[in-house]
């Protein structure tokens, strides 16, 4: 996957551009210097319809737990499931093996609202 | 900075709930509370289970109040000690979890420090996460210790608007036992849970030294995030907090059997009154 591609949140999560409607989710780079070494995900019970915004995972780090809110609306349909037994591919591999979930999207235009890779780079310098 | 006051009997599930309720609100500025669990009581990390925690029985041998943090981590046991909580803004708050660790660390420091002055802050770097239940068993990034017992231990939520750091201040010596309640795999460790009694800060329980190191940590936090004013907590319909409190003291979610309460259900509906004339303990 290509980070330059993805369209990014304020709360630091990237989406990928969907394909036949289905996202990809994870968090960026920064999010997960942010939060240290991750050492468990509390994931979502797919299929579950999430609003944008709303809260439907969570990480731990060794001293902090984080929520991850869903960047657009859909329904939750796939975990990745490899994180629950590798949770340090957050850390290693955030915008790729990294991934936290699959999301069918309610309008895929939805993704027009985020910020671009350029935008979010901007966003990180005033943060 | 707002001071909030809570009620001295307010249970341990009271207090989660509230940490919960102000971490998901739009805050102009930090909140803080110190307080005190009124009976014994052991919190765990948002996704600890009770049972792997604690051993059959000590629930009831001690008559244990139980509750969740949103925050991670491990079981605490909150007995004759002092609780503070912090919720800030993240907008106040950049940079990594070590960075605000230490930024809201610091003022607590200083003022357990003059309580006494062999109190450390631990400030490790990349503490190895180990798969044991207790928190004190261990130092961390933000752990305060004296003579290498562990006395203080905090941790953190961060939500899209706050972080909320509470931790738990060990100030006077447990009457209980680690190794009486918490489970653990080898021998070893159940040692380190009896010595977890050599962990205090202060020798001499009384009221006016609670009131003094309360007054102390605002005072310090005061220096770091601004003057506050004390704020009365009002919550809608308290009486009927009753049965809200009773599901959450026997930890929904995560234990067979337990009330299942969904996402946000379980945030007492609380309101941060206007500010009345500060009364300062010192």
């Amino acid at each position: 996957m290509d980070a330059t591609q993805f369209r990014y949140t304020s709360d630091h999560e990237w989406v990928s551009q969907p394909v036949d409607g289905i996202c990809t989710v994870g968090i960026s780079d920064y999010a997960q210097q942010e939060l240290g070494d991750i050492v468990y995900v509390e994931f979502p019970d797919p299929p579950q319809i999430v609003a944008q915004g709303e809260s439907c995972a969570t990480l731990e780090s060794v001293k902090a737990a984080s929520d991850i809110y869903a960047p657009i609306s859909g329904i939750i349909q796939e975990i990745n499931s490899d994180l629950e037994d590798n949770p340090q591919l957050l850390n290693q591999s955030p915008c790729s093996e990294g991934w936290i979930f699959k999301l069918k999207v309610d309008e895929e235009s939805d993704i027009e609202s985020l910020m671009d890779h350029a935008a979010y780079l901007a966003f990180l310098e005033q943060a | 900075m707002k001071w909030i006051e809570t009620p001295p009997g307010a249970s341990a599930a009271f207090h989660m709930g509230l940490d919960a309720f102000l971490s998901e609100k739009v805050l102009d500025e930090p909140v803080l509370r110190v307080y005190r669990f009124p009976d014994p009581t052991v919190t765990f990390g948002f996704r600890q289970e009770m049972s792997q925690c604690l051993l059959p029985g000590a629930v009831e041998r001690y008559s244990l109040n139980l509750s969740r943090r949103r925050s991670g981590g491990k079981a605490i046991l909150h007995h004759r000690g002092l609780t503070y909580s912090l919720v800030i803004p993240r907008k106040l708050m950049n940079g990594d979890v070590l960075n605000s660790y230490r930024k809201i660390c610091d003022p607590l420091y200083r003022a357990l420090k003059s309580w006494n002055p062999s109190l450390e802050f631990d400030c490790l770097q990349g503490t190895a996460y180990k798969d044991n239940p207790v928190c004190f068993l261990e130092s961390s990034v933000e752990s305060f210790s004296i003579g290498g017992k562990k006395v203080v231990g905090s941790a953190q939520r961060r939500t899209r608007n706050n972080i909320l750091q509470h931790g738990e201040i060990q100030l006077f010596s447990p009457n209980i036992s680690g190794s009486e309640i918490f489970r653990t795999s080898n021998p070893s460790e159940c040692l380190k849970l009896d010595e977890l009694k050599q962990g205090f800060l202060l020798k001499e329980e009384s009221a006016e030294v609670l009131r003094g190191v309360a007054g102390d940590i605002r005072k310090e936090f005061e220096k770091t995030f601004g003057n506050s004013k004390t704020y009365a907590l009002k919550c809608r319909n308290y009486n009927c907090l009753g049965p809200l409190m009773a599901q959450l003291r026997i930890l929904p979610e995560r234990e067979p059997g337990a009330v299942l309460l969904g996402k946000n259900q379980w945030f007492p509906q609380f309101e941060i009154g206007g500010s009345h004339h500060a009364k300062r303990s010192r």
